[in-house]
């Protein structure tokens, strides 16, 4: 499939979402813009609370009620997000598509994996009932599960196996962009290196474009291209993975580089003191700023602007590369 | 702000005052059944005073619409609708309390018994349960007071001993799930006995549940004292909105078109049973959060899936 | 030669599986979740028992706790034998061993401030009245919780994961244990988090604890721990000192474990040393080595009779048949 490198497959701009709580608003993701290519893999990484996990959710319109959306999603250059839910349903699924967080747990229990696969193929293809069969057979073949499991129940898989069948249903109708909120988070760690070796697999062989959110900083460094750090709802940097990984830029993905325990090094580990701002405070200058170690006095003051530098986007007073304003 | 090594500084959330409080106060519906179940209790207390006339005084020989000195008139056999009315209020919210308490003593007691034993203890009791949970409830009341006669004393214990069932299985459930949490099981790792762990830990987060589910319980036992009187078998020494509709019906209110002696213990009962629910129900609601929010909760990444209401990303 | 502070021996446990009949009585099949489990731990070592989820690991630290009964073996604290001891003779037990929790968010009633959920460990044990308050403070403080009177009043729904866990940690020192049991101190708290948690747990060597932590998360059991312990599907595989495992890991399920870490460094792909297969059913163990049927190196003389812990090395031991010399 050729694209054209100009024209970007899903691009997030300036995304906005907040929740009204009765007491008073939660501002849970605060201009958040991003751009997708077709084949591209995204890491979205921080840490509880920073938002990550409702950006995907409000790319796919599945927020609730109370949820007050704003900014863009445009996929292949049209806003989904514009029309409400009738607008975004038809993409919902073929186009983009998501595999939730604790996705094991997500299977009816009394339905055959087989038949839930194939809910979403018989829903939007209309297919037959032979066809969908057919097709889940190919879709469990591509995530490594022996197409004879169709017929079995939810219980009766592993957790892992749940997750690959999860992945297997994510994919039923041929989505260009596949959203992966944590998936390997409740997982063992060696079935989370397969996990992760299926999602590189999968991505290369069905060209499909993903989106990987996850705490886990080394994990996401094995899937995806380009990670985008998340704090207190903002991106506060956007690097190609091996540039992040070596030289952070944004003083936070430096100090989460730092926590993460090396045992072949036997590296002193680090964390970071204080807490994230709560998500009902007004935050004034950076967010980070209180728990800073590089901060300037500036940094209490104005809120840092993006600063595109060619490579990814750094939202920090620090950073002194030339590059226009995003 | 409490400093630690490390910097934390504690959240900002707002404080959660005492259960008790926030039970009654929680909710909008909860304020609303109350204040309506207050001015029913009020109205019932008062009976004596706010009734216009003397309750079992004639004063005609039939139906006579409302005027001013009767205001909702009189109904078949001549005596002063508001009065059996009102008087009517005192045996219902009576009834209906006593028979919820006696319900929630054998109800919660039964169900903590069992959540707490667990065991064979549990297996018994709950196949009791059982049975009390599928006996048809109305029919079992006429038969009980057609054999144990008809006083308020044997219609207050008749509705309880129908009505505990629902109640145990709810406390049972909740105390077992209490036991699972994992503050239990530290304070029991520390050696705690299980009188202690009983008293300290799941009493208090049971209780309130238990305090919702017998507002719920008043409901029922209202409607059912109605439903035994309107039948015939209340006490006949008493006035009560059963009974009420009984006599309208049997004195032929609706043929002679005396709306005033059908509606108002009808309209009385709905709303009292209306009010209960609907403060019961504000309370569960209130003890059970179902945040919009939940999913911006704290509480992330497990190992392990978890108990937990609080589950979404 | 000292006696160790905690000696397991032959600790085997199990469950009944569910199918409950009609009065509650329990039905045949049978998890076999700990099996024949021997290992020692000395007063002021930190021990990591590491495992995958579902390996018996946490079984193995309620059974020491007296939360859970061994089927056969015994748990010998201080020389004497905790098995089979009714209520009131484990009691003191009950004090000088303390079980810190996985879930800082479950572990404190949620109706109680944070004092009296320190002093009650001291209640339960009567610990003389007028002394409570003063240890209730020098705990709250040694957990870093300073000044104590800033959180004494605080309900746990007012703290960090990482504050609550503290206080779950002061409440176990306020009775002054002789051993302490993690169960996957951190593995719920934001990984910035972590580290300051662990040090702790490690600083608390230096009042003369010893530590047995459970965790599956190997990396972060390295950091801390003086010996390691992996367990599979109910087993030691392999235990020693820290250092020479990670160096030298003889058993390939730990060879497995270590080559599943994904690795921060972009350019390493993750590949774990394992053939993709499923852990056996719990309820009917398989005839040999349990590993046998996702081990790359297995031979048909490993499904035939189940490998015993053997030395490899110096303090260093690992039950497979096929060892890997040094």
């Amino acid at each position: 499939m050729t694209t054209s490198v100009t024209a970007p497959l899903l691009e997030v701009r300036d995304l906005g979402v907040d929740f009204d709580i009765g007491s008073g608003q939660l501002h849970a993701v605060r201009g958040v813009s991003f751009v997708l290519r077709a084949r591209d893999r995204l890491g979205i990484v921080g840490e509880s609370g920073c938002g990550k996990s409702t950006v995907v959710l409000a790319m796919m319109g599945l927020l609730p009620p109370n949820a007050e959306v704003s900014g863009q999603v445009l996929f292949n250059g049209v806003d989904i997000l514009a029309g409400g839910d009738s607008s975004m349903r038809p993409h919902r699924w073929c186009d983009i598509s998501m595999v939730f967080q604790g996705a094991m747990n997500a299977f009816n229990p009394v339905r055959t994996v087989g038949d839930q696969i194939a809910e979403p193929i018989r829903m939007h293809r209309k297919a037959s009932r032979r066809d969908a069969d057919k097709r889940v057979g190919e879709l469990l073949d591509m995530v490594g599960i022996p197409a004879s499991r169709a017929v079995r129940y939810p219980h009766e898989f592993s957790g892992g196996m749940r997750q690959r069948a999860a992945l297997a249903m994510a994919l039923a109708c041929g989505p260009k962009v596949l959203l992966a909120d944590e998936p390997t988070t409740a997982l063992d760690v060696i079935v989370q290196a397969e996990i992760l070796q299926l999602l590189r697999r999968v991505s290369d062989d069905l060209g499909v474009a993903l989106v990987f959110i996850s705490h886990d900083l080394p994990a996401v460094a094995q899937v995806t291209e380009r990670v985008a750090v998340m704090y207190a709802g903002r991106v506060v940097e956007e690097a190609p993975v091996s540039r992040l990984l070596t030289a952070p830029l944004h003083p936070y993905s430096a100090a989460l580089l730092a926590a993460i325990p090396r045992p072949e090094t036997a590296a002193a580990v680090c964390s970071i003191p204080g807490e994230p701002p709560g998500l009902d405070t007004t935050v004034i200058g950076c967010a980070f700023a209180p728990r800073c170690v590089s901060v300037l006095d500036n940094c209490r003051i104005t809120e840092p602007p993006n600063i595109f530098d060619g490579e990814g986007v750094i939202a920090c007073h620090l950073a002194t590369s030339a590059g226009l304003p995003r | 702000m409490v400093a630690s090594p490390s910097g934390e500084r504690v959240v900002s959330v707002p404080t959660r005052r005492g259960t008790a409080l926030r039970l009654i106060t929680g909710n909008r519906q909860t304020v609303l059944g109350l204040c309506a179940l207050g001015v029913f209790l009020l109205i019932a207390l008062l009976a004596p005073v706010i009734a216009p006339t003397p309750v079992n005084t004639g004063f005609a020989n039939g139906f006579s619409a409302p005027t001013a000195v009767h205001p909702l008139g009189l109904d078949g056999g001549g005596f002063d609708v508001l009065s059996r009315l009102v008087h009517g209020a005192q045996t219902s919210l009576l009834v209906g309390s006593i028979a919820a308490l006696v319900g929630m003593v054998i109800g919660g007691t039964i169900g903590f018994v069992a959540g707490y034993v667990g065991g064979r203890t549990d297996g018994v009791l709950m196949r009791i349960t059982d049975y009390f949970l599928v006996i048809p409830d109305i029919p079992l009341m006429i038969v009980a007071a057609a054999v144990f006669g008809q006083s308020l004393t044997n219609i207050m214990i008749v509705i309880g001993l129908v009505y505990w069932a629902s109640t145990a299985r709810l406390i049972r459930a909740q105390v077992m799930s209490v036991r699972q949490r994992t503050f239990v099981k530290r304070v029991e790792a520390m050696g705690a006995s299980p009188l202690f762990v009983l008293t300290r830990h799941v009493v208090p987060q049971v209780t309130p549940l238990l305090v919702a589910n017998t507002v719920l319980m008043v409901a029922n036992a209202i409607f059912a004292e109605t439903y035994i009187s309107f039948l015939g078998l209340g006490d006949p020494s008493v006035v009560s909105w059963g009974r009420m509709i009984q006599d309208a019906l049997d004195q032929g209110a609706v043929v002679a078109g005396a709306w005033w002696v059908v509606l108002p213990p009808g309209l009385a009962v709905t709303l009292v049973v209306l009010a209960a629910t609907i403060a019961g129900q504000g309370m569960e609601d209130t003890l059970n959060p179902r945040l919009k929010v939940g999913h911006l909760a704290v509480r992330r990444f497990r190992v392990r899936p978890l108990h937990g209401a609080l589950d979404r990303p | 030669m000292n006696t160790p502070l905690l000696e397991l021996s032959g600790l085997t446990v199990r469950y009944p599986v569910r199918g409950a009949g009609i009065f509650g009585r329990s039905g045949r099949p049978v998890v076999h979740a700990v099996e024949d489990v021997s290992m020692t731990l000395e007063a002021g070592q930190i021990v990591a028992l590491v495992g995958e989820s579902g390996c018996g690991k946490s079984t193995v630290a309620r059974t020491i706790v007296g939360l859970q009964h061994a089927a056969s073996g015994q748990v010998i604290f201080e020389g004497a034998d905790l098995t089979g001891l009714r209520a009131r003779a484990l009691r003191p037990y009950r004090r000088a061993i303390q079980l810190v929790h996985q879930d800082p968010y479950d572990a404190l009633d949620p109706r109680m401030t944070v004092g009296a959920i320190v002093e009650e460990g001291l209640r339960i044990h009567q610990v003389d009245r007028g002394d409570r308050d003063a240890i209730v403070r020098r705990s709250l403080e040694r957990v870093g919780l300073t000044p104590a009177d800033s959180v004494l009043d605080r309900y746990p729904h007012q703290l960090s994961g990482g504050q609550r866990q503290r206080v779950a940690i002061a409440a176990a020192i306020a009775l002054t244990p002789r051993l302490l049991v993690a169960d996957e101190p951190v593995s719920m708290l934001d990984v910035s988090v972590r580290a300051s948690v662990l040090e702790l747990i490690d600083d608390l060597r230096r009042d003369g604890l010893a530590v047995l932590i459970i965790t599956h998360d190997l990396a972060g059991a390295v950091m801390l721990a003086d010996r390691i312990a992996v367990m599979y599907f109910g087993r030691i595989v392999e235990e020693g000192p820290v250092g020479e495992v990670m160096e030298f890991p003889a058993h390939p399920y730990t060879r497995a474990l270590l080559s599943a870490i994904p690795s921060p460094d972009p350019a390493v792909r993750t590949k774990p040393e394992v053939v993709p297969g499923e852990l056996p059913d719990a309820a009917h163990p398989p005839r040999g080595c349990a590993f046998a049927s996702r081990c790359p190196v297995a031979e048909p003389a490993c499904g035939i009779s189940i490998p015993m812990l053997a030395a490899v090395g110096s303090g260093h031991r690992a039950a497979c048949f096929r060892l890997t010399p040094r």
